[in-house]
Formats: structure tokens, C-alpha cells, sequence
């Protein structure tokens, strides 16, 4: 019986045996939220993580050039995917179409969520005074950059402050709401940024950069004088902070970048080849080139409208030869006739052999920001930095600002003549557009012409329509079509603004509208 | 201190199993008794069970109808198999019995496995289906889970139609959302048996279906169970069994069109679309090819399917032993599969002690697809050439006249190479003891293990056009996972006069770990003509990734029985469950059933003479799930966000996901009312239930709004609450007249879901063309409806408001040949708000058909299986009719061209570049009903003077066919496919068809 009962002994031992610590299992694979935020390198690699947010196809990196550089007038979309080229062509008609909207909203919210997280735990954290409030300054700066871009494409959304939870229910905010907040983080951001980095943080935003974003949301809601205050800080540094680099090429190109010409820069790696996820390898180049080189090369998908080229070649340098400007933003049949010093390898193309072969066509392409100058192929990395303002742009802002505020046009022309001398082109007065000099009209038209020919693709050209009014009327609109026939489908007071995601506003309990019209 | 506590419980196990050990020779008692089951032919029934009767003590007869147990002076035996009627031998004095079982007791008798125990069937409390595992056998599939369709009420099996990839099975309908997949128990072992086990081996299945069936499983159950048993040995010298199936397998095909009839739509198509503005180039100059991208893409495949087994035993064990090879080459290029197997399976006893152990080892090796060919064959036009030396990698893929997205399918399976391989070792250690004849002690230890190894390549070269240049790549990954389950079971049994009372109680503790190790790198050169593919020998880019997940339960499990006379029965069940997916705050729950059943025809008073059975059951129960990430409510900082800074790579982190921290179990809890009644001579078998469940937080991934800021996936919330609520009723006829043998089995089962809340705080909840809303069924279409085509000018005109509003599409007026949208909201718009719902993919009824028949020695079985009600949304038939852009067309049938050519047909104008025509509607939506011959077969067992004197016992010859005839009016390739997301889930996304085939079979023993 002593067997039998050593048995009947470990068989409850055994049902005793396990305890429910056995179920306490840490994730071995991430920290958790409860035991982070609460170091200084958690500050710094949370803000770095926010910066991270660029570089994803919803920005810069790719599909947001279509709708600022492909919806205006400065270019045109004939992708052979007819969705993706509908909507650069007001020609919406899946409002949830991904790359055409959904992933503008999902990537600039995903990138406010980080902002977010930085602002609300950073300043809990024990760390040094100085670090922590450029911390909160730079998350303060990309916030405001982030809502700049929704109020630029739908003018109004959720203004979303702190971190939401998962059960959040959008709920929207007017474009004035959007703009006051803006204007609020990016005075935050002056305050705690420095007017520059050392050279190990190259890339951070700086003073200088909140001060330009802060002038153009003034500027997009025509408060020109406030802007002109901001510029001035700006244009005051010229010399010592910021001015225009000796080659204009430099702006576009990996090979001198954080030069004092850029303002707030991407920056774009070749270092990573993976995909566009949230790990380790992430990509961190730039796809826009490989959409907008011409084919067998790239795929063509975005392309320069002709009457761009049109428009430089009505003026040449003072040096009697064309605006180099053109040959470095267009690339189209018979450039080396306007440039007989231009390269004749595109890509490492023989231009003048092959045009045909490839079947090139008279269309034009996107030269600005290719990579055709050191290699032979595009591909989803380009390491170039893609300058989100550049100190050019400033200047042309300036100028602006300063004749809509009742200064002299003499006065106004001095900032425009620097970016025009800088290209090699005559003082304004000296050129064949001196009559631009005979009003305030007439300067502002012409400073609309002379910001295209400097900032064509660079991303800005939508923003300056709708603040220079030409999407508010048929007047303006049949102004553009002339340009870009794809205004013909532009109907005034609806694709000012883009379709709210009709996902977000299906499920918003009524918190979301669509925009007018749609 | 979590190791050692984890040492500590697996060494008292191990103590416990070493205790019994030694003990197990002292205390034999009671007394063997042998036997043979026979037929009223004389032929033997192997697989009959014989138990101890009102215990659990039994066994099952092995292959000549043999089987030999231990019982105490006394007992009774009672004999039971399908087909025939329950035989109860008292046991005596003797200790050799011969048991004849007559023909008609249709199923009632038979004892089932119902979880820690048996139960006959007819003394069932609750919702239980045994499989016949012969019917299973009928089809061609090399995954267990393809071959129960049709073949129990209530559960649905779907396959995908894709070598080497498993079906989905779904027991009584949408329970849960976030995982649909039953809880599989192989022989006694918590396993998926996937694509890693072979059917060959099964003896027997039961579904566990209702709560209080399933209720001894507690959590996990929720989608219902089903309890695996493999073969046996029986006792008798060594039985050899060979088993083999040749199968041809083919896949269904479009009607696309040819070079011809492509260009000739394409140019109307381009030429409206210059006409209406749309397209301001010219038509395309299509090339001179006529590719028929389906020959070269489908292919009829070899299925090979080879078992041996080997079995036999003497008085104290048993054996089975079995190896299986099965081939599959695919019905499309690039996709084959290779399985080999092997089991053993032994038992042994002495006195008190008896052990087992059930191991499976199986090797797959399978070539996935790396793309959609269904989707690839529509969009490829046939102007474009299979191979093209032009293009980087050879092959042809559309330009600028051959304006298609598409994959050339031949091109991706070729350039990127992809093989996995899988180990897996499978089963479970048991020893039982059992020192009084009323309690036994058994400890059941399982493991599963699995070492998964892919290896993946791309070269250089293009399958679509706009692919980016990416340099060649290698990626190599592993995975292994561990499964170990440890269960202690205490099992009481006894009589009290007419009282009968067993119970069972015990303990289980499981855990999982899983490790995921991957490498890449980019730039692999060019040796001789082929690429080298080992990760050294790439030259740039390395990277590797590592992930851990790991998860435990803890388990403590209860059960009591009582039954009076036969004629009342008890039962309650209480599991608790404790798992570490859940915040220790909500981390245990309970999980209680009650039952009870009433057999009526065992009264004094029922005197129905045509009634040979009667028995009424009811019974509640709550079951649960937590079948979510391991570490679902915990919010993780990503800490690999990467930035460039300062002109390098500098590590950044933030919340990249959220959580619900609070998610709580989710619970089912279904109330079950059911009869079971035998009629005219047992000849009749009727089976009916009605149940409702309502599953309250259901944790499933639905999509949170997208202004969160949310990435990686929504997160698991406690999120809906559903109702299920159907009848299912199976009625079985069995029959002979002469030497002709019949049995007809209908099982017929209804479904019916709603929706009783929803997520965060939600009554309506929108996913792509669905919409879910409480008080109406999950997921509803919700599309714009439409009402034809302008035909006249007239409807145009008349196509206003109420307010004589013209009502505008896409901001312009229709044109003749237009579809015609109904302005819902009257807003003189077709916007979003005109959607509404117009279909539901929830089929109302589900039925099955089997009629299996014998004459001398022939035999000839169907399976018919349906399903009818439902709607689905056919996006092969949008994608072959989508000319706004560009693809392969449908053939439009005789009286179908498009307007511009038959102004009297119904399909629309067609136009490139305007998707006027093309919105999501319901144009696109079918109806999905259907009928289906699943399978076919015709036997002839060789007689046995024939074969006897060769020493072969049983040969029989067979050929099936399977997918032969369907019935149904979907234009689709198949409607019976799998869509798993429960938003979408009626829609045809160019799913996988079901393939046809014809097998010839073989089943020798000797």
C-alpha cells in the first residue's frame, strides 16, 4: 500500500503543481509604453522618431509632389494607372482612393501622433532644461508642418493635440482653428529652437525654419504683414546664416546639402534598402525621382507642362544664353539646341541617338531633383535632400510680403533681383518684364511667374494658387487652363480642397463632413 | 523565478509519471476478457467500440474485429458501431465472447469522445457530430480540415484550392471574429493538425459544437472542438495496410476573350473614351500575339497519395505504425507540395498501469505562390507575349500599347524563388493508473514542435511594368516553435442501483514559444549562368530580424455525470482558464455549463411502437476566447524607427501602435435545445437542435479611425457582440432490400447572425463596400444601387429629383448606355450618401446530401453539398468588365455586348478613362447559392475466396470524382471560396477556386 499511496501523494502534488506566475511573461521583443518616456534619450529618440515620420510615401518622399507639383499648373499626371492619374486632375471619384488621398491623412496623423507623444510625456521627464525645450520645440515645429499640409489639401480635419486612444471618434476642425494652432506651435518653436546645429544634427529644424513655416501660414492667410516680420529675421541672417548658393544646382543635387541656402531639408539616405515599415531598415531615400524620370528609366508618371519651357525661353541671361534654370528643371526634345553646353547623357542615355528609340515624345519631364547626374538608374532611394524651403523661396516670399503691404515695388524687386542675378538674369528693371515695375498689380503677377521659373516642383505652386485667389475664380481657373488643361475639370468652390476620406467620415458618428460639392 | 517554478511543475510531472511506474506491477486486478465483434455475415468489425458499460473503460477492435479489456468481475460490455445496433454482452464467468451486432442502430449507441472521456451517444447532453471518418476518406485533399466538408451539421469547410494550403473551417457560423478556427484535440494534444498531419491515420472525429459539449475545454472552445483520434493496434498478428490514390486535379477557368475580340472591345473602348474626352491619346497598336495566359498558367496536376500501415499487438499493447507520402503537383505553374509522414502509435498495459504514446513526424516541402494567377490571367491582355527579350529578365508584361498592370505570372514564380520546409514532430505520452475499479489517474504530456526553414530569391528581371531596379536579393528565414501541453485527470465512475455517477477533474498547463531568425542582403553575383543564392555571397545591405512570441494557460477542468435509469441525465462542467494573453487583471476566467436530457421513450407511459428512441436535451453554457497576439494589451514603443540626422542613421521610437489595455475574455454563451429519435425499426434516425449564442466581447482587429495616427494594424479591442441563432436538423434513413444496401443522410442546418453592439461605443460601423449596424447581420453590402441602363433619351430627361434637380454622375449627365444610379438622399448628386444595402453574404442554409449503396461487391457513394441565401460580390467580373482602364475582357455571352454595339443588352457603354460605369454597385453582386456534387465514388471489393488464397484479406478498387457538377448561377469560378476578413467576407476577390478531380484508388489489406 506504501506504493499506492506514494502515488495518490504525487498525483496531487501534481494538480497543485503550477501557479499562475506562470502566466507573467514579458514581451521580449519591445519596451513597454508604462516604462519608457522617462530619460533623456527617450526625449531624443522620441523626437527622432517624429522626424522618421518623412519618410513615408503619404509626404514628400513621394505622392505628395502629385498634389502640389502635378495638380497645378505646372505639371500633369498621364500615368498608365488611370486612377492615379485622375487624381491629378480633379477627377475624384473613389474618395478613399489610397494614394490619391487616404495616405496623405493616415501619413501626416500617423506623424502628429508622434508630435504628440513628445509633447505630452517629454516634459515629465527629468533632464536637462536646455535639451528638453528644443525638444518640445522641434515636435512643436513638425506638428505645425504636419496640420500646414492638411489645411493645404482639405482645409478643415481633426485637430488632434495629445494622444488619442484607440475608441478615438474624429471630430472636425475649421481651417481658422487649424491655422491659430499652427501659428501657436510654430511661436513655440521659435522660442526653443537654435539658429543652428552642430554638424552631428544637421537635419533638425532650426529658428530659422519655424520663422519661414510661420511666415507662410500667415502668408496662406493673407496676413502679410505679420509674415513680413518673420521673413525679416530671416533675411536679416543673409550672410551669416542663410543666402543663395553660387550653383543653383546645388539645391537639388546629394552633393552639398545643409547649405546655408536650405531652410528645413529632408533628409534623404541610401544607406537603408528596405521598405517603407517601422523598422531598422526602412527606407530613407527618395521615390519621387524614380515616378517622374521618363520612361525605360523611370515611369513618367508625373510630367512638366510645355509651356514652362516656354516661359523660360522668353528670357535670356545676361550673358545672352538661356536660363540654366530651364535645363536643370525640364528635360524635353531639343534641349541641347537651347543648351549646346547642356549634358548630352541623360541617365547615361545618349540623348540625341536614343530620344526616339525611347520613345520620348515632345513631352516634357521632370528634370529638378533626378539623380541622372551620377548615375544611370532611378530607384526608391535617392539619397538627395529634398529642400521643403530653401532660402530662394524666402527671399520671393519677402518680396511678396513687402508689396502687399504697401512698400515700394523698387523696394519689393531688390529680393526678387538677388534670385534672379543668382541665375544669371538681369535685374527685373534692366529685363524684358521691366513693366512689371509700373505697379503693384503687375509686380505681383510677375512675381507669380518668376516664383515657378525658381520653385517649379518644389512643391509650393499649389499652396501659392490658392493664396494668390486663382482656384477662387472662373477668371483664375481659365487663367490656369490656358497653362494646364486639366483645369478644365476644376470646378470653383470643390477641388479647391480634396474629399475627406469617406472611410473617416463613414464612421465618425457625424463628427466629419465632406467638403462642398463632393 | 519563473524558470524555476516552470522546472518545478515539469519535474513533479515527471515525479508523478516515475511513482506510477514503479507502483503500476503491484495492484493488478480484475480480469481480462477477449473477444471478436462480427456482422451477421460473419465478417469481422474492426473500429467497433467495446466498453465497460457506464465507465469509460473501453477499447476499439482492431482490424479482424478482435479486442481484448480488463474489467472487473461483474461488469457489463457494451458493443457499439455505426450502422449497427448496441450489444450488451454481461461478462460472467466467462472470459472469450463472439459479439454478432445487427445491422440499424444508427449511430445512438456508439460511444464518442467527448474531451477527458467518453459517453455513448445516446446518452449525449449536448451538441456533438461524429465524423465518418470513411466518408473523409473520399476525398482527395491532403488536409484534414477539406475533407470533413459536408460531412457534419453545422460545419463549414472552405478550401482554397492552393497546393500545400490548408481550408477553413467554421463551426455553426461566425462566432468570433478575430479567429475562426475550431480547437483541434489529437489525441489528446492541443494541435492544429494544418497541412503537417495525414488523415490516413484518423480513427475517429467528433465536433463538439455546443457549450456544454465543449465546456471542458473552457476557453479556446468558443469555435467549437474537434477531438482527433488516431488508429490503434489490435491485438493479433501484423495487419498491412495500403492505401493508394492517383488523383487528377484541375483547376476552372475564365471565359476571357482572344487577341481578336480584345482589340476589337479595347478600340471601342478607347474610341468612346476619345468621343467622350476621356482619353486624349489614340487607340493602342496592339502587337500580333495571341497569348492565352490561362494554358499557360493552369495545368492539370498529379496528386499522389501513398499509405502504408502496420498494426497488431498482443495481450498487454498494441501498434500502429504508419508512413505516407503525398504529392502534389499543383494546378498552377509554380506551386507544388511534397509531404511525407510517419507514426507510431503503441500501447501498453500491466495491472493497474497502462501507457501510450501517439508520435507523428511529417516533412512538407512546398513551392508557394508568389503571386494571384487568377487575378494575373484577367489582367494580362493576350496582346502581350508570354516572353519578350527586350524587357529586363525576358519577359513580356505590357508597354505603352499594352497598357496593363498586371503580372506576367510565369514571370514572378520564375524570378522569385521561394521553398519551405517544415519539420514537425507531433503527439503525446500518456499513463493512465487506476488503483480502485471507480477512479483513474491519467497523465497526459504533448508536444509540438516545428522547425520551418524559407528560403527566398530574386534575380534581376521584371514581372509588371513600373517595377523600381532593385539589385538581387536572397532572404533566408527560420522559424521554431514549441508547443507543450501537461494535463493531470482524475476520472470517477459508478453505480448506485439506477444512479450512475462519473466525474472528471484535473488540471492542464500549456505553453508556446515561437522564434522567428531572418537574414537578407542585397547585390548577389552571377556564377556561370545561374546566381549564387547563399547569403554570404552577397555583397551589400545585410539585415536580419528576430522576433520572440510566447504565451501560457493554466487550465483547472471539472465534470459530473449522473444519470438515472437511462432515462435522466445531469451534467455540469467548470472550467477555469487563466492566460497570459490578458493583463493579469482580467486574466482568469470562468467558464460553467449545464445540461440536462430527458429519453422519453424509456417511460412506462411512451408506448409508440413505431418510435424506437426518444430523447429530449437542453443545456446552457459559456465558453471563451483569447485567441489574440501574445501581447495584445500591452503598448509597445517601437524603438527601430530610424532617421537620418547629422548625414547618418540615428535611432528614433514612439507608440507606433495602439492597444487596448483592457481587453477582457471573450465569451459565448449559447442555450442548445435538441431531440434525438429513432423510428421504424432504427431504420430512421432524426437528429434536431435550435441554438442561440450571444458572444459578447468579441476580441477582434476592427479598423480604428485613421486620425489616430495608428500603424502596424488595428488593435484588438473587446469590440462586438453577435447573436447566432439556427436549427439543425440531420436525418438519416438506412435500409436494404436483398443484397442491396442503402443509407441517405440530409443534413440541413440555418443560419442566422445579428448584431447586438459594436465597438467603441458604436451602432454603425463602415468597412469598404460593407456596413455593420446592431439588430441586422454582420457586414451587409452597401453599395450603390443601381436600376439599368439609359436606353432612351426619355430616361435621361426624366432622370431628376423630386425636385426636377438633373441628377448629376461624377459631376457630369448621364449619356444613353449610362448606368443608371438611383439618387438615394435626392440630392441631385450620386455621392457616398446615395450607398445603400442592397446584399448579404450570410448564407440562410446550409445542406448536405449523402447517399452511400452496396450490392454484392460493389459500392457507390455521393456527397451534394449547398449552400443557398447569400449574396457575392464578384470582383473578377468588375476586374473582366472594367473598361475606365485597361485588362483582359470576359467574353460577353450572345445578347451581352456592350451598348454601343446591342443597345437592347444590359451591359453598360463602355468607355476608357471615365469610371462612370464601373462604381462599386450592385451590378457586381450575385447571387452565391449553389449546389455541389463534392464527390463521387464507385468501389468494387474483390470477394474473398478470391483473394484469400493469395493472403490478401481485403482489396478493393475505387475511382472518385470530386467537383464534378455545380449548380449554381454565380458567374464566378467558384462560390464556394474563403474570404477571411469577416468585413468582407461574401466578396470574390479572385479567391482561389475549388479544383475538379478524378482519383483511382486502391485500399489493400493483408
Amino acid at each position: 500500500m506504501k506504493y499506492l499511496y506514494l502515488a495518490l501523494i504525487a498525483m496531487s502534488l501534481a494538480f497543485t503543481g503550477c501557479s499562475g506566475d506562470l502566466l507573467d511573461i514579458s514581451n521580449p521583443n519591445e519596451g513597454t509604453t508604462d516604462k519608457y518616456w522617462t530619460k533623456e534619450a527617450d526625449a531624443i529618440a522620441g523626437i527622432n522618431g517624429c522626424y522618421s515620420a518623412l519618410y513615408k510615401e503619404g509626404t514628400w518622399m513621394r505622392w505628395l509632389s502629385f498634389r502640389y507639383d502635378l495638380a497645378s499648373d505646372e505639371g500633369y499626371s498621364p500615368s498608365p494607372w488611370i486612377e492615379l492619374g485622375d487624381w491629378a486632375r480633379f477627377n475624384y471619384v473613389n474618395y478613399n482612393f489610397y494614394e490619391g488621398n487616404n495616405i496623405h491623412w493616415e501619413h501626416f496623423y500617423m506623424a502628429i501622433y508622434r508630435c504628440n507623444q513628445v509633447l505630452k510625456y517629454v516634459p515629465d521627464i527629468e533632464m536637462d532644461a536646455g535639451v528638453k525645450t528644443q525638444t518640445l520645440a522641434q515636435a512643436s515645429f513638425l506638428r505645425a508642418l504636419w496640420y500646414f499640409q492638411i489645411n493645404i489639401l482639405w482645409e478643415k480635419a481633426p485637430l488632434i493635440l495629445e494622444p488619442t486612444d484607440a475608441g478615438y471618434t474624429p471630430v472636425e476642425a475649421t481651417e481658422a482653428a487649424i491655422w491659430q494652432q499652427i501659428e501657436a506651435d510654430l511661436k513655440t518653436a521659435v522660442d526653443g529652437l537654435p539658429e543652428a546645429w552642430g554638424d552631428a544634427d544637421k537635419g533638425r529644424a532650426t529658428k530659422g525654419a519655424a520663422k519661414a513655416f510661420l511666415a507662410k501660414a500667415y502668408m496662406q492667410q493673407r496676413k502679410y504683414d505679420l509674415a513680413k516680420a518673420e521673413l525679416e529675421w530671416l533675411t536679416g541672417k543673409e550672410g551669416s546664416l542663410y543666402g543663395l548658393v553660387t550653383n543653383w544646382m546645388d539645391n537639388f543635387t546629394h552633393l552639398n546639402e545643409n547649405n546655408m541656402e536650405g531652410v528645413f531639408e529632408i533628409q534623404f539616405d541610401d544607406a537603408n534598402k528596405g521598405d517603407t515599415g517601422n523598422n531598422a531598415s526602412m527606407a530613407t531615400g527618395f521615390q519621387r525621382t524614380q515616378f517622374y524620370a521618363p520612361g525605360s528609366i523611370g515611369w513618367a508618371d508625373g510630367k512638366a507642362r510645355r509651356w514652362l519651357v516656354d516661359e523660360f525661353l522668353k528670357e535670356k541671361r545676361t550673358d545672352g544664353t538661356n536660363d540654366t534654370r530651364l535645363y536643370n528643371s525640364v528635360f524635353y526634345r531639343g534641349y541641347l539646341t537651347d543648351f549646346p553646353d547642356g549634358n548630352p547623357l541623360y541617365y547615361g542615355v545618349d540623348v540625341a541617338a536614343q530620344w526616339d528609340e525611347r520613345g520620348w515624345g515632345d513631352e516634357c519631364y521632370i528634370r529638378k531633383y533626378g539623380t541622372w547626374y551620377y548615375r544611370d538608374q532611378e530607384d526608391y532611394f535617392a539619397p538627395n535632400n529634398y529642400r521643403i524651403i530653401r532660402y530662394a523661396d524666402i527671399l520671393l516670399n519677402y518680396a511678396e510680403c513687402l508689396a502687399e503691404t504697401g512698400a515700394s515695388i523698387s523696394q519689393a524687386a531688390v529680393y526678387l533681383d538677388k534670385v534672379r542675378q543668382r541665375a544669371g538674369m538681369s535685374k527685373l528693371a534692366e529685363s524684358v518684364f521691366k513693366n512689371a515695375l509700373n505697379s503693384k498689380e503687375a509686380f505681383l503677377k510677375r512675381l507669380q511667374m518668376e516664383r515657378t521659373l525658381e520653385l517649379c516642383f518644389e512643391g509650393w505652386r499649389w499652396a501659392d494658387l490658392k493664396r494668390w485667389g486663382l482656384l477662387d475664380s472662373q477668371a483664375g481657373i481659365d487663367e490656369l487652363k490656358q497653362r494646364d488643361e486639366d483645369f478644365g475639370n476644376f470646378i470653383v468652390g470643390k477641388h479647391n480642397r480634396l474629399p475627406v476620406p469617406q472611410i473617416e467620415i463613414d464612421n465618425s458618428m457625424g463628427g466629419l463632413t465632406q467638403n462642398p460639392l463632393y | 523565478m519563473k524558470r524555476k517554478v516552470k522546472h518545478l511543475c515539469a519535474k513533479l510531472s515527471m515525479l508523478c509519471l516515475l511513482a506510477l511506474m514503479y507502483t503500476a506491477p503491484v495492484f493488478a486486478q480484475g480480469k481480462t476478457v477477449r473477444g471478436t465483434v462480427l456482422d451477421a455475415a460473419g465478417e469481422p468489425v474492426p473500429g467497433a467500440n467495446v466498453i465497460q458499460k457506464g465507465t469509460a473503460n473501453g477499447v476499439i477492435t482492431g482490424i479482424d474485429g478482435d479486442f481484448s479489456l480488463e474489467v472487473p468481475p461483474g461488469a457489463t460490455l457494451q458493443i457499439s458501431y455505426i450502422g449497427f445496433q448496441t450489444e450488451e454482452v454481461a461478462v460472467g464467468a466467462n472470459t472469450e465472447f463472439t459479439v454478432i451486432l445487427r445491422d440499424g442502430g444508427v449511430g445512438l449507441e456508439e460511444v464518442v469522445v467527448i474531451g477527458y472521456g467518453t459517453v455513448r451517444k445516446g446518452d449525449l447532453t449536448g451538441a456533438v457530430s461524429v465524423i465518418n471518418t470513411d466518408d473523409m476518406k473520399k476525398s482527395p485533399s491532403a488536409s484534414l480540415t477539406s475533407q470533413l466538408q459536408g460531412l457534419a451539421t453545422g460545419v463549414n469547410v472552405r478550401s482554397t484550392g492552393k497546393a500545400g494550403e490548408d481550408s477553413q473551417i467554421e463551426i455553426r457560423g461566425v462566432g468570433t471574429l478575430s479567429n475562426r478556427d475550431p480547437l483541434w484535440i489529437i489525441d489528446g494534444m492541443i494541435s492544429n493538425p494544418g497541412m503537417n498531419f495525414n488523415p490516413a491515420d484518423i480513427e475517429s472525429i467528433q465536433v463538439l459544437k455546443d457549450a456544454s459539449a465543449a465546456a471542458i475545454y473552457g476557453s479556446r472552445s468558443a469555435n467549437g472542438v474537434i477531438i482527433v483520434t488516431t488508429k490503434k493496434g489490435g491485438k493479433g498478428p501484423m495487419k498491412i495496410g495500403v492505401n493508394i490514390k492517383e488523383t487528377l486535379e484541375w483547376s476552372p477557368k475564365f471565359d476571357l476573350m482572344n487577341a481578336a475580340d480584345y482589340r476589337k472591345y479595347n478600340d471601342m473602348a478607347y474610341t468612346e473614351g476619345i468621343r467622350n474626352g476621356s482619353w486624349g491619346g489614340g487607340l493602342q497598336q496592339h502587337a500580333a500575339y495571341d497569348t492565352n495566359w490561362q494554358d499557360e498558367v493552369f495545368r492539370t496536376g498529379l496528386v499522389q497519395d501513398y499509405n502504408v500501415s502496420l498494426s497488431g499487438g498482443g495481450e498487454s499493447g498494441g501498434y500502429f505504425v504508419s508512413g505516407g507520402y503525398y504529392k502534389n503537383e499543383g494546378v498552377s505553374y509554380g506551386n507544388e507540395f511534397d509531404r511525407y509522414s510517419f507514426r507510431v502509435n503503441t500501447e501498453g498495459k500491466r495491472g493497474m498501469f497502462a501507457f501510450g504514446e501517439n508520435i507523428l513526424y511529417t516533412y512538407t516541402d512546398k513551392d508557394p505562390l508568389q503571386t494571384n494567377p487568377y487575378n494575373d490571367v484577367v489582367r494580362m491582355m493576350p496582346t502581350i507575349p508570354l516572353y519578350d527579350a527586350n524587357n529586363p529578365g525576358g519577359y513580356g508584361y505590357g508597354d505603352a500599347n499594352a497598357n496593363t498592370f498586371g503580372t506576367n505570372p510565369v514571370a514572378r514564380e520564375d524570378l522569385e524563388r521561394q521553398n519551405e520546409k517544415n519539420n514537425r514532430l507531433n503527439g503525446s505520452v500518456w499513463a493512465t493508473f487506476k488503483p480502485f475499479s471507480f477512479l483513474y489517474y491519467k497523465l497526459n504530456a504533448g508536444m509540438d514542435i516545428e522547425f520551418w526553414d524559407r528560403a527566398w530569391f530574386r534575380g534581376e528581371g521584371n514581372w509588371t511594368r513600373n517595377q523600381e531596379y532593385r539589385s538581387p536579393e536572397s532572404a533566408k528565414e527560420k522559424r521554431h516553435t514549441y508547443t507543450r501541453l501537461v494535463e493531470h485527470t482524475l476520472n470517477f465512475t459508478d453505480d448506485y442501483g439506477k444512479h450512475h455517477i462519473d466525474a472528471v477533474a484535473g488540471t492542464t498547463y500549456q505553453t508556446y514559444e515561437q522564434e522567428f531568425l531572418t537574414g537578407s542582403r542585397l547585390n548577389f553575383p552571377i556564377v556561370g549562368d545561374d546566381y549564387l543564392t547563399v547569403l554570404n555571397a552577397g555583397q551589400g545591405n545585410q539585415q536580419n530580424s528576430n522576433a520572440i512570441y510566447q504565451n501560457a494557460m493554466i487550465s483547472y477542468l471539472g465534470r459530473a455525470n449522473y444519470s438515472y435509469d437511462y432515462k435522466y441525465y445531469l451534467t455540469a462542467t467548470i472550467r477555469r482558464d487563466g492566460t497570459s494573453r490578458l493583463s493579469q487583471e482580467n486574466r482568469w476566467g470562468n467558464f460553467p455549463s449545464f445540461s440536462a436530457a430527458w429519453r422519453i421513450s424509456n417511460e412506462a407511459f411512451f408506448r409508440l411502437p413505431w418510435v424506437d428512441d426518444l430523447k429530449l436535451r437542453a443545456n446552457w453554457g459559456r465558453l471563451g476566447n483569447s485567441a489574440i497576439g501574445d501581447w495584445d494589451y500591452l503598448g509597445t514603443i517601437n524603438q527601430s524607427l530610424v532617421t537620418v540626422i547629422g548625414g547618418s542613421l540615428k535611432p528614433g521610437a514612439a507608440q507606433v501602435k495602439m492597444v487596448n489595455s483592457d481587453l477582457r475574455w471573450e465569451t459565448k454563451e449559447t442555450t442548445n435545445i435538441g431531440l434525438d429519435a429513432m423510428f421504424l425499426g432504427h431504420r430512421l434516425g432524426v437528429s434536431a437542435e435550435y441554438y442561440i449564442s450571444n458572444t459578447k466581447d468579441v476580441l477582434t482587429d476592427m479598423p480604428i479611425a485613421i486620425s489616430t495616427g495608428n500603424q502596424g494594424g488595428a488593435p484588438k479591442a473587446n469590440a462586438a457582440s453577435l447573436r447566432n441563432t439556427g436549427f439543425e436538423v440531420s436525418l438519416n434513413w438506412r435500409d436494404k432490400a436483398g443484397d442491396f444496401n442503402y443509407n441517405v443522410i440530409a443534413n440541413l442546418t440555418t443560419l442566422k447572425n445579428e448584431v447586438t453592439a459594436l465597438g467603441y461605443g458604436k451602432d454603425v460601423y463602415y468597412s469598404g463596400k460593407t456596413k455593420s449596424e446592431t439588430g441586422r447581420p454582420l457586414s451587409m453590402y452597401y453599395l450603390y444601387k443601381t436600376d439599368g441602363i439609359f436606353r432612351t433619351q426619355g430616361e435621361i430627361d426624366s432622370y431628376v429629383t423630386s425636385a426636377g434637380q438633373p441628377i448629376m454622375i461624377g459631376g457630369k449627365r448621364p449619356e444613353l448606355g449610362d448606368v443608371k444610379y438611383i439618387d438615394t438622399d435626392d440630392n441631385g448628386d450620386i455621392t457616398a450618401n446615395d450607398r445603400q444595402i442592397v446584399g448579404n453574404p450570410w448564407p440562410e442554409v446550409q445542406l448536405s446530401l449523402l447517399f452511400n449503396a452496396s450490392w454484392k461487391n460493389i459500392d457507390l457513394s455521393m456527397m451534394w453539398y449547398g449552400q443557398f441565401g447569400n449574396d457575392i460580390y464578384n470582383v473578377p467580373l468588375w476586374q473582366g468588365r472594367l473598361f475606365s482602364d485597361n485588362s483582359n475582357y470576359i467574353n460577353f455571352k450572345e445578347g451581352e455586348e456592350p451598348y454601343q454595339e446591342n443597345p437592347n443588352s444590359s451591359t453598360a457603354r463602355i468607355i476608357y478613362g471615365d469610371f462612370r460605369n464601373t462604381y462599386d454597385s450592385d451590378r457586381y453582386l450575385e447571387n452565391g447559392s449553389y449546389l455541389r456534387l463534392k464527390n463521387i465514388q464507385l468501389g468494387y471489393t474483390f470477394p474473398k475466396n478470391l483473394i484469400s488464397p493469395l493472403g490478401v484479406e481485403n482489396l478493393r478498387l475505387y475511382v472518385a470524382g470530386n467537383n464534378l457538377i455545380t449548380l449554381t448561377g454565380y458567374k464566378g469560378l467558384d462560390p464556394d471560396f474563403v474570404n477571411t476578413d469577416v468585413w468582407d467576407r461574401g466578396t470574390d476577390n479572385f479567391a482561389f477556386p475549388n479544383t475538379s478531380s478524378v482519383m483511382f484508388g486502391l485500399d489493400l489489406t493483408f
